[in-house]
């Protein structure tokens, strides 16, 4: 016999259990057990997992839920926490300490009641973090899922009373008259008897003691109530007692203290049968009651085991139910499924195909007649008709909103997906297959994914929750773990650091996992640099951060993912409320998924958005109505624009990389794009697939074919596999399978531990089909290196298509298209480069004005020359942009427009005060006041004035005063705002330098240093000689760490100086000296050298990074010699290191750090299973120190920009990375 | 004091005490009164284990007493920490 747990604890009772349940059950199975719960604290978020695991090894799943129970008020001392210390962050106590019961399933019915009464609970707790349910909660749970059945409640639930029960309270405190009451009460009101749960922590005292086991056994041996054995698990192993501390206190938001951790022993572990044995034999003291007790707890769980197919419906589908698909009617919570209705969905189905087949004239077309025919079977043989129709309806839905809606990913390869409108894209013209989305092989569920207008986005949840209601329709939850970051700052509190050195340590790691802070801090220069190495305690606090690595710490609302049932929803996952109040499940996207829940993902992006602006723009100033989904894909602007590189703000393609590719690759047709955007992911990167792509397409080499009968598969691309589409059909024209089947050996080349399967099933049928064995080894090179890194087609035809348009519209109504960039941020640039884009357009940048600013950014006309019948266009400054202005202050300000003066803004506008200061300084009246002879500050003086004014009127009960009905001259002879003052407070309010480039202050420094040394602008980078050394000077605009091929960190910089962007590579040697610059500075100067590749292909392989401050402080004390003389010394070092870093590539391990940027000769890569070896820090923000964002004044003073201020960020960071 | 008392302790495959020598005389051990762990407070040794404590009847010819005995994971060492009964 093995023991089998009931009371078990994993890291989804948040903050409280120290294992994953996945571990738990392959630590259960390495024990022998047989059986298992998953009893976690309040909620069942862990479940799905746990029974997927539990499939997987074998092991009987047992589900409960670990409740909080309300007192009965009996006990004196009516809840346990009541002398609880107020917790050191301040605030409500976030985790009181209550009565507990173990409520486990049994059966469908018990599944049901743990689904209620964890949404009961969780949505209590929204608005109380101290929730509990009653007795009367649960029976009334109960009651509502088992009407008929509810005299058998035992059938569905098995109430445990552990040592943390009521019960035991009265128990332990010698009031037995209560401990039976309780009883009663579970009796009489749920209708279920408890079981007494008894444990030994062989803790001195308290209810984990010996003792009180005892005790506990013995009431209930002489009140004739069952017993069991459980051990209140909540970590793996003896040796995890001390996360169990630490977690305790991160939920009390309270130092580790013994009067703080709820455990003296470490015990709470999962002890295997034997140990478990033993404890039965310490309470019992007698062998045969010991037996007696195991005996119990063995049947108890027995039981209770679930079966996860009957119980829970494990792998059932639910769709909506037709009726409310074909319906008017928007809202029906009871409707059922009818017999047949599969049969009426696929002819439903059928009917909207082909009359939609029939609209676009493809009726005759043999081969669409011929796809859809092959589309609508494999559909109807997966039953998935009601899905199609659902995502229909919901498409059309969003369109009735005014929202822009496209497809993205595979299901953009369906034929019925387009015909349906549901995708924009005839996958017949693309090439594009319908298996890479579904196929009857695919075991997973098949997930449309849409994008809508991200500014909608929530507007389409809710239209969606109308039509299907809350019954039906449920967001995904998105489970969100310990990383190093989070895991130090609350083991920093925990272990009393102080919060200055929780806040320094915390933000000195990048963006990795907890479990890898020890290697961080070995690998990376600059965080051995930083002075958080001298902090005492460290090895300790790193032991606790790695301990914490990947356990649960909070749950949120997925931002796209949304799940479409059938109205028994809410009898199979909680519901809990979320943003807005939509319903959140607790599960998350993988979960949700195993339970047979069909998700739809409804992703809010930006581009989509700005282009709505853009048109409604070019409707209001240019009076044109453009049909930017019906324009024609062969633009040449457009094309011209694209080959340019100038595709700041077009969507995908203006990444310094992807400027860079476009600039080599010159698209001239939306193919061209959608292998450009396939180009441009890690895996082809990684695996240079460009290369020889650009290779063959420049006809610089020709195409290499492996074989003729893929020709036609690969001449697209050249000979390179590029596509999943593509190793899908190398698949099945060499081994003569399905593309279902292809597609399934596609997606097993990814992983190692199937890849060889794969191999063995290619050999065996391409040899099979007669090809050559060198033949078929070279192919198999090709897709395994390939293969699993290429880009869904469907996807990449997907994405062409909003960047075509956004490039369209920004060759043909640049103004518009700028003003939709800078309204809806799409991009990864900051704004202020945006800015400068568009005056290097020729594109004026008006400024704030309270009578012409609106809530977003305007084109309005500022020249328009009849003679020539040309104008010009000027994009107004938005009134969103200013720091902490709110939406109820630009309506109120939009809405009195326009004004005569200052104090009729105040009277009318009714903003706050700061708002209404923020205004003036940034020049928002300077229009209204232009002809008199007022400045900022003077205006600042009488909206002082209006202020003292307005609180004597209010005070004294009047609610008018009077108003200057025009902006008059009151100078106070105060000086006017410098402008270095103006730019600062722009940087500081708005983001972005709007008046000058913050540049602009260093150009006298700048041209006397141009004289010392090869000093070049963005605009004049192409005339460089390939190879030349230039020095750049700019802002900082992105800083990057993609993976690339070598497994190096590569740091990529782009830097604006007023021309354009200047894009700058760092490979690993130059960062051990210039890490801490490259990262974290400013306004910097650069050395590097130029390379030129491709029609207009150029970047900068950097040699050196200074802040730009400290090199004109040096030449203001030393003189500009000094300063070139400096640099140049330090380029002409850099490269001399780096020939010799070439030529002895056996040298001594100093060098060997140098040349590996000080990451040590053992550096730390992540393997692919294709062999490819990347950085572990690729894409996550370096550790390091707050930026350095001073700019000089005309007088030559320091401004810092204060960082903490800045409303927007000043740059844009790779992903993973957050924070300054 | 009574926790100077020179201690060592014999114990069984289990790791259960089962004789003491106590100030130079050997005592069985006859019955375990109580048994009880205790984590030691790692936070601030920076060391993390567990005390083990026996509440005991220790009894020779001549004599017999109960005792409250120790066992750091730690130290590794046995220590007495009171007589209760003598």
């Amino acid at each position: 016999m093995s023991f089998p747990h009931l009371q078990v604890a994993s890291g989804f009772s948040f903050k409280y259990g120290a294992i994953l349940p996945e571990e738990l059950v392959v630590a259960a199975k390495n024990q022998g057990l047989t059986r298992l719960a998953l009893t976690d604290r309040d909620e069942i978020g862990g479940a799905v997992r746990f029974i997927k695991s539990c499939i997987q090894y074998e092991i009987s799943p047992i589900l409960g839920i670990d409740l909080a129970i309300s007192p009965s008020g009996a006990l004196r001392k009516t809840n346990p926490s009541t002398k609880l210390k107020s917790p050191t962050k301040g605030g409500s106590y976030r985790d009181k300490k209550h009565y507990r019961a173990v409520l486990l399933a049994r059966g469908k019915f018990g599944w049901s009641a743990l689904v209620n009464l964890s949404t009961k609970i969780g949505s209590a707790r929204f608005s109380d973090p101290n929730s509990t349910l009653s007795i009367f909660d649960i029976s009334a749970s109960l009651k509502q899922l088992m009407p008929n059945g509810y005299t058998s409640a035992d059938s569905a639930l098995v109430v445990v009373l552990t040592p943390q029960s009521e019960f035991a309270a009265a128990v332990l405190g010698r009031r037995p008259d209560i401990a039976i009451g309780i009883i009663k009460q579970w009796r009489d009101t749920v209708g279920v008897t408890p079981v007494i749960a008894v444990t030994s922590h062989q803790s001195q005292q308290g209810e984990f003691s010996t003792n009180a086991a005892r005790k506990l056994l013995k009431f209930a041996d002489e009140h004739g109530l069952k017993s069991v054995l459980v051990n209140s698990v909540r970590y793996l192993t003896e040796k995890d007692g001390y996360i169990a501390d630490v977690l305790d206190a991160v939920r009390g938001l309270i130092p580790i203290h013994p009067k703080h951790i709820s455990q003296s022993t470490s015990s709470a572990y999962l002890k295997n049968t034997d140990q478990m044995a033993q404890i039965a034999i310490e309470i019992t003291q007698n062998q045969a009651r010991a037996n007696q007790l195991l005996l119990d707890t063995e049947l108890l769980a027995a039981s209770c085991s679930l079966n996860p197919v009957t119980d829970l419906a494990w792998g059932h589908i639910y769709l909506p139910e037709l009726d409310l698909l074909t319906s008017e009617l928007t809202i029906k919570n009871t409707i059922q499924h009818n017999p047949g209705d599969a049969m009426r969905a696929q002819a439903l189905l059928r009917t909207k195909a082909t009359s939609a087949l029939e609209q676009l004239g493809l009726d005759r077309n043999l081969a669409a007649v011929a796809r859809l025919e092959q589309e609508l079977a494999v559909v109807a043989s997966l039953g998935f008709a009601a899905y199609f129709l659902a995502v229909a309806k919901i498409v059309v839905d969003v369109k009735e909103l005014g929202s822009r809606v496209n497809v993205r990913g595979s299901a953009g390869g369906s034929f019925l997906v387009y015909l349906l409108g549901i995708s924009l894209i005839n996958p017949l013209e693309h090439g594009l297959l319908m298996e890479r989305f579904l196929s009857p092989n695919r075991r997973s569920l098949p997930d449309i994914d849409i994008d809508v207008e991200s500014d909608r986005r929530l507007d389409v949840y809710h239209s969606v929750l109308d039509k299907f209601s809350s019954q039906r329709v449920a967001a995904v939850a998105m489970i969100d773990t310990y990383r190093v970051r989070h895991a130090i700052r609350d083991v920093g509190a925990a272990l009393m650091f102080s919060p200055g050195e929780i806040s320094a340590l915390a933000t000195a790691f990048p963006h990795i996992r907890a479990r890898d802070v020890r290697s961080a801090l070995a690998d990376l220069p600059e965080l051995r640099k930083s002075s958080i190495t001298n902090l005492a305690n460290l090895d300790q606090l790193f032991d606790c951060v790695i301990a914490l690595d990947a356990l649960p710490r909070h749950r949120a609302m997925h931002p796209c993912g949304v799940i479409i049932s059938d109205a028994s929803l809410a009898t199979r996952v909680p519901i809990l409320p979320g943003i807005q109040d939509f319903p959140v499940t607790v599960f998350d996207k993988d979960d949700v998924e195993d339970l047979g829940l069909i998700k739809l993902d409804i992703l809010g992006v930006r581009m989509q958005s700005a282009i709505r602006h853009t048109l409604n723009q070019v409707k209001q100033v240019y009076e044109i109505e453009v049909e930017i989904d019906h324009v024609p894909h062969n633009d040449l602007g457009t094309f011209e624009l694209i080959q340019s590189t100038k595709t700041l703000g077009c969507f995908q393609i203006e990444s310094p990389g992807q400027r860079e590719l476009v600039g080599k690759l010159a698209p001239k047709s939306m193919h061209d794009l959608i292998v450009d955007i396939s180009l441009f992911r890690p895996g082809p990167i990684k695996s240079d697939m460009i290369t020889p792509f650009l290779a063959g397409k420049h006809g610089w080499q020709q195409p290499r074919y492996l074989h003729t009968d893929l020709i036609k598969v690969l001449s697209e691309t050249w000979g390179v596999i590029v596509f999943h589409e593509q190793v899908m059909k190398i698949f099945s024209i060499m081994t003569g399978c399905s593309l279902a089947d292809a597609d399934e050996y596609r997606r097993a080349l990814g992983a190692a531990d199937t890849q060889f399967q794969v191999r063995e099933i290619f050999y065996r049928k391409a040899l099979g089909k007669g090809y050559e064995l060198s033949v078929v080894d070279q192919v198999w090179q090709e897709l395994k290196s390939f293969g699993s890194f290429g880009f869904c087609k469907a996807h990449a035809a997907a994405f062409a298509l909003p960047t075509y348009q956004s490039a369209w519209l920004k060759t043909h109504y640049p103004a518009a298209f700028i003003s939709g960039v800078l309204t809806h941020d799409p991009g990864m640039y900051p704004k202020r480069l945006i800015l400068d884009e568009a005056r290097n357009l020729g594109i004026s940048i008006l400024p704030l004005d309270v009578n012409l600013s609106k809530l977003d950014y305007q084109v309005e006309v500022v020249l328009n020359d009849l003679s020539t019948n040309s104008k010009k266009y000027g994009i107004r400054m938005a009134l969103s942009d200013i720091s902490g202005v709110s939406e109820l202050e630009i309506s109120n300000i939009t809405a009195g427009q326009p004004y005569s003066s200052l104090s009729d803004f105040w009277q009318r506008a009714q903003v706050s005060r700061p708002t209404a200061e923020n205004l003036i300084k940034l020049g928002a009246f300077n229009q209204l006041y232009s002809s008199a002879n007022s400045n900022n500050r003077d205006l600042l003086l009488q909206l002082a004035d209006l202020v003292k004014l307005t609180d004597k009127k209010v005070a004294s009960g009047q609610l008018s005063i009077p108003v200057n009905s025009k902006a008059t001259n009151q100078s106070t002879g105060l000086p006017e705002v410098s402008k270095a003052e103006k730019v600062k407070t722009e940087l500081n309010l708005l983001g972005m330098d709007v008046t000058a480039h913050a540049l602009s202050f260093y150009y006298d420094f700048l041209a006397k240093l141009s004289a010392e040394v090869k000093l070049v602008s963005s605009a004049n980078l192409r005339k460089q000689r390939s190879g030349s050394v230039a020095y750049t000077a700019g802002v900082k605009v992105a800083i990057q760490t993609p993976p690339v091929r070598s497994g190096n960190r590569v740091a990529f910089l782009t830097l604006d100086d007023g021309s354009g962007p200047i894009d700058l590579a760092f490979f690993e040697a130059v960062q051990q000296d210039y890490a801490d610059v490259i990262f974290n500075s400013w306004l910097v100067l650069t050395a590097g050298i130029v390379k030129k590749s491709g029609p207009n292909g150029i970047s900068i392989r950097g040699l050196g990074c200074w802040e730009l401050q400290m090199l004109y402080q040096i030449a203001h004390s030393e003189g500009i010699n000094q300063v070139s003389d400096y640099l140049k010394t330090q380029v002409k070092q850099q490269l001399v290191q780096e020939k010799m870093n070439f030529k002895k590539l056996d040298t001594t391990s100093d060098r060997v750090r140098r040349r590996t940027g000080g990451m040590g000769p053992a550096k730390r890569l992540l393997l692919h299973a294709s062999g490819l070896a990347i950085s572990p820090y690729s894409d996550i923000k370096p550790a390091g120190t707050p930026m350095n964002t001073s700019i000089i004044s005309d007088s030559g003073l320091d401004f810092a920009i204060d960082d903490a201020q800045l409303p927007t960020k000043l740059w844009h960071k790779s992903p993973g990375s957050g924070g300054r | 004091m009574q926790q100077n008392a020179k201690l060592s302790v014999v114990t069984n495959y289990d790791g259960i005490p089962s004789s003491v020598i106590l100030d130079s005389k050997k005592l069985q051990i006859t019955k375990i009164l109580q048994f009880w762990r205790t984590n030691n407070n790692w936070w601030q040794t920076g060391i993390f284990g567990e005390q083990k404590f026996w509440r005991v009847v220790a009894e020779s010819a001549q004599k017999s007493v109960v005792i409250e005995i120790c066992y750091d994971q730690n130290t590794v060492q046995w220590k007495l920490i009171r007589k209760l009964v003598e």
